[in-house]
């Protein structure tokens, strides 16, 4: 009976005994981190998924934290969301045509003041 | 010369700015249209069967994703009973029951009328994110082939319907 | 009846700006004589406004809920605090304490020293520009959000304040940052008033103490409001490059750019025309953050109730303010004399130090309109966030800071030989301070927190360093304290971020009671969670113990509050600081079988990131009050 007794409490009490698998390492942590405050919330647009308190970011999250634990990269984790919800999901702006001049808007500006200041002191 | 850059950059910005304003709102375009339906398996509502994507092929079809929490669902139910109900419109209404509870959609659908022809149950909400959901309603215009031809966020309206997808439904009809 | 007061009151303030505008600008003839009427004109504009904001915060006071802004911002249980900041906690209210501050600082303008022949009518002018600039935001408050706007039928209760804003943050934040925001109208009328009349270079020389206590304001509002979003938003950050933060940020470069410009051009009588065009350019990115914000065309946590039409009206007030000073500076601009600068002359080295900040502005402003752009053009919606700015920030700031440096060792007119070798041994600690706050104090480094350490230490050093240079005479040392302690503060602000971005740690751990988890080297238990009530809303309030090397350093209490069934819970989290760390815990869900999910992190020398700009605003106070008087006391 009491054999019965510690097994049964073993069990209710196993939900600190999750497998490691379910659980994130630190290094795994830190990405699911990373990402989530990357994500842009799409129900309060001005929150990233981290902070906000609505149903669809917690949904993400868990999402995110499982494949973060599955070992996907976050290079496949932000396509998973940019083929399902667009561009407008990160706030890391894509790199294509559209974003050309956004990105390389800094590099134009250092090479014009480099040349205008060696222009003015000579 | 270099005195005119400021003002020329102003009127450029003011330009931009004046523009703007006059823009309408824009819902957040979804990157499915031209694409095939995410491929799914759901359990039918109240039933232990299930339905994956493959079943829904072979007809020009609307999914529709709602939920009993949902206040615009309300709103445009009247809309998809008399499209359900209109025998010269074939078009097959299947409802995606987002994050909900299938005794509360039983209820709500045997109170306001049940337009689908088909019920899914999506409580953890996965299949709603691989199509993009973000908020309910949210209805999907699928050809054939199971390919993304529209999709509408928010109620669906009269005008809509008859601007947007009845001529698109012809299209994808012939 | 108080609101109908305040109604006059804010017609009275519109008609003596319009006034103050006409008479000051010289519709009428010889409009010096007229000064006086003018400067007294600005006194009862100014306290026509002050009275209004009383009638308003009265009508708060006093539950008046058939006023539509108190209906939609209070309620009986705010407490009164709260009553008396949701005065400016919304668009109209917020707009009345903005006009009333520009009216302050051209009221100060007005009673300034008086000056002699020209000088005095730039004064003269500059205060009518502002009375323009007053009488456009009057108009726009009566025509399109008149706080005093009655409300039939009115109801019982109130909708009540917002919770995110029922925190003492709300009573500082805005006044102080507006008055940074206003402030830049004084430099902005000098120099339009400048153009008008001798344009020259005088206009620079009054100009700098006013865009010094404009930009003190403007630094405040930021830090407070960065503060106030650490602790507040329940999430541990402090800067997320929303459109509101850059749209405060954007004016506060160019104003830095302005002091820094006005040096020169009142020392050297260079680069007036660059001053002029800052000058005017600092106060437009006031004003067009002022329409980012109320306009909605930019999504923001920020973004007050929007509206096309208030909108269109920012627009129109814009396009007559900007549009028409730069319409003025491009007709009487003067060529600048072509004048050979040294390479690294300190007007030469400040110039390039103004175009990175400028340029930095820039890229914030492309970053915070690139989404706007995208939509209109139909090709979609993007977002543009931290990690675009985070990323692109770094091109104009690591020069620059590095240039500060430079500047600091720099001589008028040409290059100093002595720089050489002060800089050598600046140079030369910081990297040794540098490498050894990074790989000693905490282990590792990356490359770029290694730069961002080690420019922390060079900005530090090379501002101490004019204090211990030459002779130890307390006369120059007040001379150059300012700008020292100014850089100090710039130097422990990118210390601290450097530190807290690369070092910090954050992750969420869910904990039954009694539990505990490790956050570096520190223990967090979670004991117990209570329930709690508030004035006006209920809470459960857990008590975590964090101890170190099994002592324990505090206990706090991370809350989560419900204010009414409509709002979501806010969080307030517990949080125990020191100048060395920050350590910090949001209460997230409750699980099942009592455990909590938490939000937890550990931040190095955070609260250096707000020290900073306190330094920065103590070498401005210093350069306002002590430096003419303790210079005079001294010779």
């Amino acid at each position: 009976m009491k054999y019965l007794i510690t097994i049964i409490f073993l069990f209710l009490t196993s939900n600190s005994l999750i497998s490691a698998d379910e659980r994130p390492t630190t290094d795994q942590q830190e990405m699911y981190q990373s990402i989530i405050q990357e994500v842009r919330c799409l129900v309060c647009q001005n929150q990233s998924i981290a902070e906000s308190n609505a149903d669809l970011a917690k949904d993400l999250r868990a999402q995110i934290l499982d494949q973060v634990i599955a070992g996907k990269t976050k290079y496949e984790i932000k396509n998973y969301l940019l083929d399902r919800y667009g561009d407008f999901v990160l706030y890391q702006p894509v790199f294509s045509e559209k974003t050309l001049f956004l990105w390389i808007s800094p590099i134009i500006l250092l090479i014009l003041i480099v040349g205008w200041y060696r222009k003015i002191s000579n | 010369m270099k005195r005119y850059l400021p003002i020329i950059f102003f009127l450029v910005l003011f330009i931009s700015l004046l523009k703007s304003l006059f823009q309408d709102e824009m819902d957040i375009p979804s990157p499915l249209i031209g694409k095939n339906m995410p491929s799914f398996s759901l359990t039918r509502l109240g039933e232990n069967t299930t339905v994956t994507d493959q079943d829904i092929l072979g007809e020009v079809a609307l999914i529709n994703v709602w939920a009993t929490w949902c206040v615009g669902c309300k709103e445009e139910h009247q809309l998809l009973l008399s499209l359900a109900e209109e025998p010269s419109i074939k078009l097959p209404i299947i409802g995606i029951n987002w994050k909900d509870q299938d005794q509360l959609a039983i209820q709500w659908l045997d109170e306001l009328g049940n337009p689908y022809q088909e019920i899914l149950s999506d409580p953890i909400g996965n299949t709603a994110i691989d199509f993009g959901v973000y908020g309910a309603p949210e209805s999907f215009l699928i050809d054939r082939d199971g390919f993304i031809r529209y999709k509408h966020i928010g109620p669906l309206t009269l005008p809509i319907w008859i601007n947007e997808i009845q001529p698109l439904i012809e299209e994808l009809k012939q | 009846m108080i609101p109908e007061i305040g109604q006059i009151l804010l017609i009275v303030a519109l008609a003596t700006s319009l006034l103050q505008f006409c008479i000051g600008i010289g519709f009428y003839k010889k409009s010096i004589i007229h000064s006086g009427v003018v400067y007294n004109l600005s006194a009862v504009h100014s306290s026509a406004l002050f009275v209004a904001i009383i009638c308003l915060a009265y009508s708060f006071l006093t539950d008046d809920f058939s006023v539509l802004y108190i209906a939609s911002n209070s309620n009986t249980n705010l407490p009164n605090i709260y009553k008396i900041s949701a005065v400016w906690g919304a668009h109209e209210g917020s707009l009345l304490l903005w006009i009333f501050l520009l009216s302050l600082w051209g009221l100060l303008l007005a009673f300034s020293r008086k000056f002699n022949g020209q000088t005095e009518i730039i004064k003269l002018r500059a205060v009518a520009i502002m009375g323009l600039v007053s009488f456009c935001f009057i108009l726009f408050i009566l025509y399109t959000s008149n706080p005093f706007e009655r409300l039939f039928p009115f109801p019982e209760q109130g909708r009540s304040l917002n919770p995110l804003l029922q925190d003492p943050a709300l009573a500082i934040h805005p006044p102080i940052l507006y008055a940074g925001y206003v402030g830049l109208a004084v430099p902005f009328s000098l120099a339009i008033a400048s153009l008008v009349t001798i344009n020259d270079h005088q206009w620079a020389g009054i100009a700098r103490v006013w865009c010094i206590t404009a930009w003190l304001f403007l630094t405040g509002g930021i830090a407070l409001g960065s503060w106030w979003a650490y602790y507040e938003l329940g999430w541990g950050g402090w800067w997320f490059w929303d459109p509101v933060e850059n749209a405060s940020l954007m004016p506060w470069l160019v104003a830095t750019a302005l002091v820094h410009s006005l040096v020169v051009t009142e020392k050297q009588k260079l680069f007036n025309g660059f001053s002029v065009l800052l000058a005017i350019i600092a106060f437009s990115l006031s004003l067009l953050g002022t329409f980012l914000v109320r306009s909605g065309v930019l999504i923001s946590v920020h973004s007050f109730a929007s509206d096309p039409e208030r909108g269109m009206f920012i627009l129109a007030l814009i396009g007559i303010l900007t549009g028409g000073a730069l319409i003025i500076y491009t007709m009487r601009v003067k060529k600048g004399e072509k004048r050979s600068l040294e390479i690294l002359s300190r007007e030469s080295l400040l110039l390039l130090n103004n175009v990175f900040l400028c340029s930095a502005a820039a890229l914030i402003l492309i970053g915070t309109l690139y989404p706007l752009i995208i939509e209109m053009l139909d090709a979609g919606k993007i977002s543009v966030g931290p990690p675009y700015f985070n990323f692109v920030i770094l091109f104009p700031f690591l020069p620059l800071v590095f240039f500060i440096g430079l500047g600091v060792f720099s001589t008028w007119n040409s290059t100093n030989r002595n720089m050489i070798s002060s800089i050598k041994w600046v140079l030369g600690l910081s990297l040794i301070a540098g490498l050894v706050t990074a790989f000693i104090m905490f282990d590792y480094a990356d490359l770029l927190t290694t730069i961002g350490i080690i420019l922390a230490f060079w900005t530090l050093i090379s501002g101490v360093s004019p204090i211990f240079r030459g002779t130890f005479v307390f006369r120059d040392i007040i001379k150059v304290l300012p700008m020292s302690l100014a850089h100090i503060g710039l130097g422990l602000t990118i210390l601290g971020v450097t530190v807290t971005s690369s070092y910090g740690i954050t992750f969420d751990k869910s904990l039954r009671l009694g539990q505990s988890t490790k956050v570096g080297e520190y223990n967090f238990k979670l004991v117990e969670v209570n329930n709690s009530e508030g004035p006006n809303y209920e809470a459960k309030i857990a008590t975590v113990e964090i101890s170190l090397d099994g002592q324990e350093i505090a206990i706090i209490y991370p809350e989560k509050r419900i204010y009414d069934t409509n709002s979501p819970s806010m969080t307030e989290a517990g949080i125990e600081s020191n100048l060395r760390r920050d350590l910090f815990v949001a209460l997230g869900e409750e699980l099942g079988g009592n455990s909590w999910s938490l939000h937890l992190q550990y931040k190095p020398l955070l609260r250096l990131i707000w020290l900073g700009p306190l330094i920065m605003i103590i070498g401005g106070l210093v350069r306002i009050y002590l430096t003419k008087p303790l210079t005079k006391l001294m010779s």
